[in-house]
């Protein structure tokens, strides 16, 4: 007698077709011990995600862009977050509203561990980050973390992603003034908000200043702008130092560096995006 | 054109970057049967927890990572303890990656050796 359950199918029923899984690891595929897309691996990663233990981390990829959409999201809407990555796992592709995540190449992850055996980053990260990535490379390919042009994200696209994914673009400022940095601490306070820049990422506590200043990392804003701890006003001066806390590689709570002043700040910072909830 | 634009701007950027260091370039001796304590600072990126590997020939030392402001783990500021309880060298092998932004992140390691000493 067979095995197979394929005799027993009546009246087309497919329930009994088993699909092929969309992610695979192409150094640690199916059935091999070390496959992180198995369905207990991704459910930890997952069960940890929402009980806030961990948050979206792009860790040693070029992902910043869609790790603050997916931020915003697992805050704002966990059930929509708990469904993409649920989707994503099975189907290999998802819609977030009008947002649709259909990736390609990524499915078919290369070099997402290092040769230690340490992954360059989690499964679910992958699935959600590189898979917004991907979905909308036309002509470049994201199938690996160290990708480095394939990664870049524009501040069109973001845009483009939080319209879609049911949020309102409120407003942009581009190289902002003590004024607008005002404005925009009233919306960081007010939870309808989330504010998310383009900054040189030089300016975050744990990395060291470059040659040149250039627009490197988006990240979400966690807190105003203070000066001396106290959120600044008009007769800020540029050589006041200021600080504020951010959302960046899976951590709400990162800090700028403690001595970087205003004239610094103001000239590392370029996008600010406000998104309406 | 454009595109040729973009892609010459990124090899530049990235050729302008400041590379991983990892400080001191050699730690400081043991002394048999003491308690050994040494600092290893990783700077000019933020180390990925996740990504961080650390071998040593000797069991009884080890590894811990500071704490972020977060109370994250801090995987750029490390403290190396132990006792060494014979003259051999101890080997120290640590290696990991940086956090990515637009671009991806760099990986490094660093091989140390621990000299013991019979006494001060």
């Amino acid at each position: 007698m067979s095995n197979s359950t394929s005799g027993n199918m009546k009246g087309g029923d497919t329930s009994t077709k088993i699909k092929p899984r969309p992610f695979i690891s192409r150094q640690h595929p199916l059935n091999d011990p070390k496959d992180p897309f198995t369905a207990a691996k991704v459910n930890k990663e997952f069960a940890d995600r929402m009980a806030s233990k961990t948050y979206p981390d792009q860790a040693e990829s070029s992902l910043c862009g869609p790790a603050t959409l997916f931020y915003c999201l697992l805050i704002d809407y966990p059930k929509l977050y708990k469904q993409a990555v649920a989707e994503l796992w099975k189907d290999g592709e998802t819609t977030i509203n009008q947002l649709n995540i259909r990736p390609f190449d990524a499915r078919k992850v290369r070099e997402l561990f290092k040769t230690d055996g340490s992954l360059r980053i989690s499964a679910i990260d992958w699935m959600t980050l590189a898979g917004l990535r991907d979905s909308w490379n036309s002509a470049l390919c994201y199938d690996s973390p160290l990708k480095q042009v394939a990664g870049i994200t524009t501040p069109g696209e973001i845009k483009d992603w939080f319209r879609l994914a049911g949020y309102r673009v409120k407003d942009t400022y581009y190289a902002p003034s003590v004024k607008n940095f005002i404005e925009i601490n009233n919306y960081v306070k007010n939870p309808k908000y989330h504010v998310i820049s383009l900054l040189d990422s030089s300016i975050i506590s744990t990395q060291a200043t470059g040659f040149f200043v250039y627009p490197n990392h988006w990240i979400v804003w966690r807190d105003m702008l203070r000066t001396s701890n106290k959120p600044i006003t008009e007769n800020l001066t540029y050589s006041d130092n200021v600080s504020f806390k951010l959302f960046s590689w899976g951590d709400s709570n990162m800090s700028t560096h403690a001595d970087l002043s205003y004239a610094k700040f103001s000239a590392y910072i370029t996008t600010t995006i406000i998104i309406e909830k | 054109m454009n595109k040729c634009l973009v892609l010459f701007t990124t090899v530049f950027l990235l050729g302008c970057a400041p590379g991983v260091e990892v400080t001191p370039s050699k730690l400081p001796d043991a002394y048999l049967n003491q308690p050994y304590e040494a600092d290893i600072e990783i700077i000019n990126s933020a180390v990925v927890g996740m990504s961080f590997y650390s071998e040593f020939s000797n069991s009884s030392f080890k590894l811990t990572p500071g704490v972020r402001d977060s109370g994250q783990d801090d995987y750029n500021n490390l403290t190396i303890n132990g006792l060494p309880t014979t003259l051999e060298p101890i080997a120290v092998y640590i290696a990991g990656s940086t956090y990515g932004t637009n671009f991806p992140g760099k990986e490094f390691e660093k091989e140390y050796t621990i000299e013991v000493k019979a006494n001060k």
